[in-house]
This record gives C-alpha cells, sequence and structure tokens, in this order.
C-alpha cells in the first residue's frame, strides 16, 4: 500500500515535472554531458606511468583539464604523451619529441593510435619500451569502448619500437603491471 | 512553494527507488580468449559489491546484486576450464557458479569490475578471470592474456586451430628441405610438444626445415624459417645444440651509456664468452652474430633483422635460444638483472629462472626477477628462449661494472652455469 502511494506520487511528480521547467529531466547521465560542453566543465581521466622506482609497475595519474571537445580517450592520449607526471614517484618513458597523430577507436575495440617517428626511439632498454607500450595500452583501456590498442608510427603499423617488443598484434590491457 | 514541495517529493521518490530496486543483474555473458582464459561477465543495473571464492573445484562469484528474471539458471560454456555455470539467486544476492574441470590456483583467476559508461550504453560489469594453469600454447597471445579475452554471447570454441597471426598471410614456399613440415596447427602443435617430452633424449636429427616468405603488415616481404620443432630439455650440456643472440649491433647500437658506451658491443662481449664456456663443456653453440652487424643486413627493416636472429636459431634446430642485452631507463637508479621468457613451451620459465638464480646469487646487484614479456625473439622462436637483461646502462655504477673483464666474465660464467643447470 505505501509503495502504492509512493508510486503515484513519483507519477504526479514526473507530470509535474513536465510543466515545470526547474525539475532536471530524467535521464541524468545526457544532461550531465550537454552541461559539460555548454559549461566547457573539467573532465578528468587517468594515465598510467611507470613506477620510478624500477619496480615495473604503472601508475595511475588522475588529470582534470577544461573540456576542449576532443574525445576522453583522445585527451587522455595526448596528455600521457605531452605532460610530465606531478608525482616524483612516476616516470616519464615517452621519448622526447613524441606527438599524438591520431587516435581511431574501431567498433571491434581496437584503437589505433598513431605517434610521430619519435615514439619508435631506438636506445631505450627493454625495461623503457615495455613500460611505454603498456602505458599506453593500460591508458587508452582505462575506457571501457577500448578493448586493445594498435601502436601506429607514421601511420604504419609498428613491429616493435626499439628492438624488444613485439607489437605487430594489438596489445591488450597489461593486468601483470597494475 | 509547490515546485519545491514537489521537488522534494520527488527527491524522496528517487532515493525510495534508489533503494528498493536494488542493482539487478541483467545479463552473464563468458568468453575464452587466444591463451585460453575464461572470462565471465555480470551485466549489473548499478555499482555492486562482489567476492570471489573457491569451494572445492567450483569457483563462486557472488555479486551483490538481484538476479534479473531474463537471467537463465544456468548456461554451457565451451573452454578448458568448465561446462557450464549455474546462477544461483540467493535473494539479496546472486552467486555465479563454475565448476571447475581442473584445480586452479588462486592467482589464476581474478575478479574486477568495469564502470558503467553511458557513452557506449555499457552497463556496471562484474568481471571474473581465469587463467588455465597451463596455458596453451598461442603464438601470438599476449603478456596478460586475461586481459584479451574477447566476450561475446556466442559460445567461442577455445581450442580452435586459429590462424597463426592475424596479420600475417602465408605466400609461398620458397625453399623446402627434406620433408615439409607445413606450420602446425595448434592442436598439432601442442601434441607435438607431449612427444617432444617423450622422445626428449632421442632427438631426431633428420633436419626438417621450411622457409616461407610471408607478406607483414608493413608491406615488407619476411623470411621466415621453421625448425623441426623438436628441442632437448634434459640429459646434459654434452651435445646440445644453443644460440646465443648479442642484442643489437650494426646500425642499432642498443642502449648508449653517459660515456657513450654502447650496448651492442656489450653484448656481443659477453656472449663471446657465454659461447667459449658452453663449447668447452660439449654444447654445440651458434651466434645470430659474431661481430658488430646488423643480423639480416644493411637497411633492416624491424620486423627482418628481429627475424633474422629467430632464424638462426631455426635454422640450426636449436634446443635453447638465449638473446643478451642491457637494460636502460629514463631512470638512472634503476639497476640489477632481470631474466624475461614468454610462455610458449614448459620450459621457458624454467630456463628463466635457472640463469636469473645464478645471477641474482652470485651478484650484489638487485635482483628483478625472472618476467614475463612480449619480445620478438623469445616469443616469436619455437624452442624455450628467454632474454636476459644484464643490467643498466643508464645506471652510471653498473655501467662501471659491465666495461670491465670481471664483470663481463662473472656474468657469462653464471649464464653458462645457469643453463647448464637447466639441461642437467
Amino acid at each position: 500500500m505505501r509503495k502504492l502511494i509512493l508510486l503515484m506520487l513519483l507519477l504526479c511528480a514526473v507530470i509535474a515535472s513536465g510543466c515545470s521547467e526547474n525539475v532536471p529531466p530524467k535521464d541524468d547521465a545526457k544532461n550531465a554531458a550537454t552541461a559539460a560542453v555548454q559549461e566547457k566543465k573539467d573532465i578528468s581521466f587517468i594515465v598510467y606511468r611507470a613506477a620510478s622506482d624500477g619496480s615495473e609497475k604503472l601508475l595511475p595519474e588522475k588529470i582534470t583539464m577544461k573540456d576542449n571537445g576532443k574525445s576522453l580517450p583522445e585527451n587522455a592520449l595526448i596528455a600521457l604523451v605531452t605532460t610530465k607526471p606531478q608525482d616524483a614517484k612516476m616516470d616519464d618513458v615517452v621519448p622526447i619529441g613524441t606527438k599524438v597523430r591520431s587516435l581511431k577507436i574501431e567498433q571491434d575495440g581496437t584503437a589505433y593510435a598513431d605517434f610521430t617517428r619519435e615514439l619508435a626511439k631506438k636506445g631505450q632498454g627493454s625495461y623503457g619500451e615495455m613500460m611505454l607500450c603498456y602505458a599506453i595500452t593500460n591508458t587508452l583501456t582505462e575506457f571501457p569502448e577500448i578493448k586493445r590498442v594498435q601502436i601506429l608510427i607514421e601511420g604504419k603499423k609498428a613491429i616493435t619500437l626499439s628492438g624488444h617488443m613485439d607489437i605487430e598484434d594489438p596489445l591488450t590491457r597489461n593486468t601483470t603491471l597494475l | 512553494m509547490r515546485k519545491i514541495f514537489l521537488l522534494t517529493l520527488l527527491a524522496c521518490c528517487m532515493l525510495w527507488s534508489a533503494v528498493a530496486q536494488a542493482a539487478k543483474i541483467t545479463d552473464v555473458k563468458w568468453g575464452v580468449n587466444k591463451a585460453d582464459v575464461l572470462r565471465i561477465v555480470v551485466d549489473v543495473t548499478d555499482t555492486a559489491g562482489y567476492a570471489v571464492d573457491m569451494d572445492g573445484n567450483t569457483l563462486n562469484l557472488t555479486v551483490n546484486a538481484d538476479k534479473g528474471k531474463q537471467v537463465p539458471q544456468s548456461k554451457a560454456v565451451k573452454s578448458f576450464l568448465a561446462d557450464s555455470l549455474k546462477i544461483v539467486d540467493k535473494g539479496s544476492y546472486t552467486v555465479v557458479r563454475v565448476p571447475l574441470k581442473q584445480h586452479v590456483p588462486g592467482k589464476n583467476y581474478k575478479a574486477f569490475v568495469l564502470k558503467k559508461d553511458p557513452a557506449t550504453g555499457r552497463p556496471f560489469r562484474v568481471v571474473l578471470d581465469v587463467t588455465p594453469k597451463q596455458a596453451s600454447y598461442s603464438s601470438s597471445g599476449t603478456v596478460a592474456g586475461a586481459a584479451s579475452t574477447v566476450v561475446s554471447n556466442r559460445p567461442v570454441v577455445s581450442n580452435r586451430p586459429t590462424k597463426t597471426n592475424s596479420s600475417i598471410k602465408q605466400n609461398t614456399v620458397v625453399k623446402t628441405n627434406t620433408t615439409a613440415v607445413k606450420t602446425p596447427d595448434k592442436k598439432k602443435n601442442n601434441k607435438k610438444k607431449t612427444e617432444n617430452k617423450k622422445v626428449d633424449n632421442k632427438k631426431n636429427t633428420v633436419a626438417a626445415k621450411t622457409e616461407t616468405t610471408v607478406n607483414k603488415s608493413d608491406g615488407n616481404k619476411l623470411s621466415v624459417i621453421k625448425g623441426n620443432g623438436k628441442y632437448r630439455t634434459s640429459g646434459g650440456l654434452d651435445g646440445k645444440i644453443i644460440t646465443l643472440d648479442a642484442g643489437h649491433g650494426g646500425s642499432d647500437p642498443g642502449a648508449i651509456g653517459s660515456d657513450g658506451t654502447k650496448e651492442k658491443n656489450i653484448t656481443l662481449a659477453i656472449t663471446k664468452i657465454v659461447k667459449e664456456i658452453l663449447e668447452d663443456k660439449g654444447a654445440k653453440v651458434y651466434m645470430t652474430r659474431t661481430t658488430d652487424v646488423d643480423v639480416f643486413g644493411p637497411n633492416a627493416s624491424d620486423a627482418e633483422e628481429l627475424q633474422a636472429r629467430v632464424n638462426v636459431g631455426e635454422k640450426y634446430n636449436s634446443d635453447m635460444f638465449v638473446s643478451l642485452h642491457i637494460n636502460s631507463s629514463v631512470n638512472k637508479n634503476i639497476g640489477g638483472f632481470s631474466t624475461y621468457y614468454y610462455p610458449k613451451t614448459d620450459n621457458d620459465l624454467r630456463l628463466a629462472k635457472n640463469i636469473q638464480n645464478k645471477l641474482a646469487a652470485n651478484f650484489g646487484v638487485d635482483d628483478l626477477g625472472v618476467r614475463q614479456a612480449n619480445f620478438y625473439v623469445i616469443k616469436r622462436i619455437s624452442m624455450p628462449a628467454v632474454l636476459v637483461e644484464m643490467c643498466f646502462i643508464s645506471n652510471e655504477k653498473e655501467l662501471t661494472l659491465m666495461k670491465g673483464q670481471w664483470f663481463q666474465k662473472k656474468t657469462a660464467r653464471l649464464i653458462a652455469e645457469g643453463i647448464e643447470k637447466y639441461f642437467a
């Protein structure tokens, strides 16, 4: 009985909300998204950085920035490549000068992350190369729509970055490094 | 005033509905990836707690959510690990029971959650990954096999022979020595592995090699040699065929130290000493390079250069492939030895442990341990293989060490001892 009353109240409220413009529409998520675009709200995401103690771990860093209209995965990738970690516990393993050329996410969950040739710098040890590959992969697979990451250099599939890692096939999230 | 009243009412209603309509399970899916990892995904309308426990050989995933009416009570599964799963409604919570066909240790299963994603319309999900104790051979698997699981509502046949590599297309067989051995499918490969154990020390010396040219995804043609697929794993060092790979070389200096020391020169120096020691003990040793050159030749693509090293190991039907490298890191304080393996045979990890244990026990530098990695040469080669990272050129102390004879000889001796112990 109590349920019925409450249900009726809810119904009234919903009907009332249709007349009164001040009541937020039901679809909260959509509303929030629209509001974010309109007000240039802050957006935040996680990027993964190499732990500076050499423990072969990736540590999450939360980055908050003004919405620039780009997608969250693209912003995360650009932030990973172009910003320095804010915490001394983390290292920047991305070779200097690297830029993101594009990020394309296919329906099947494969993300094609295209970088400038600086990313495939020779002379990185296998440690640096591995942390770099998985910093990129784990940052992108943080987004549920991305399941695997194919690293491209200047638009072409890369076999390796500095001669150790095999990245011909798309990389999937590495949970042993987290 | 009326508005406020209505708003309050609305808020109350929403609160009530949130409490009363606890999270509900809308679907339970499963999938199996290339590495035979079984993934179970529980779709939930809202965030929900979860727990995993093992009861005998049944893995239970408890999700703090109601079982939706549309969710069946059981589902057939096609996996090495289980044939079915049960979804049991316990009133306020739901248990997904997975009766396992093999004993799976605790480290082989884990549960985690995936956030609700309004953009793609995906709900909150509770995920359980179960890795078989001995992951079956997969030439194109990944380091974290668990993560590559493809989840689908359709049954996925886990052990069907799949393409060896999605991006490599078999082109033409260029040259065939003796009886042609076609690239075996996975089932045959697994079978062969078992046979290998049996005939371990009665190695068939008839070399059955094939050389094929494959079109790489980057447009280059690549010559790929496949050995006879047999390797010995015991019976002492005498007569064993070992291929040693001095990392980098020629146009690729590898990592460079603060004083200009190049990785390629240190790896070659140490590799030569390892070869001498192993030959003294009766092994037949091949090197991918014996001077400062690119193994493939000048102007090689990355794929050609790395495959050329793999080809040397395959060409001689080696029992073992050991790649020697020097590490580097942006953090100058990192140092130590590490040995990498790719779990493609039953012996890769054992080899890595034998070598790493020797290095760790006899040097005063950090023991970074045995690690798994998706490295080209150890992944694409058929026999047990490791890649040893012999300290960091970026660490000043270790740079000084590695330039000296003492370090080079001692490291070489310990690696040779590790190899000897593996064959013991």
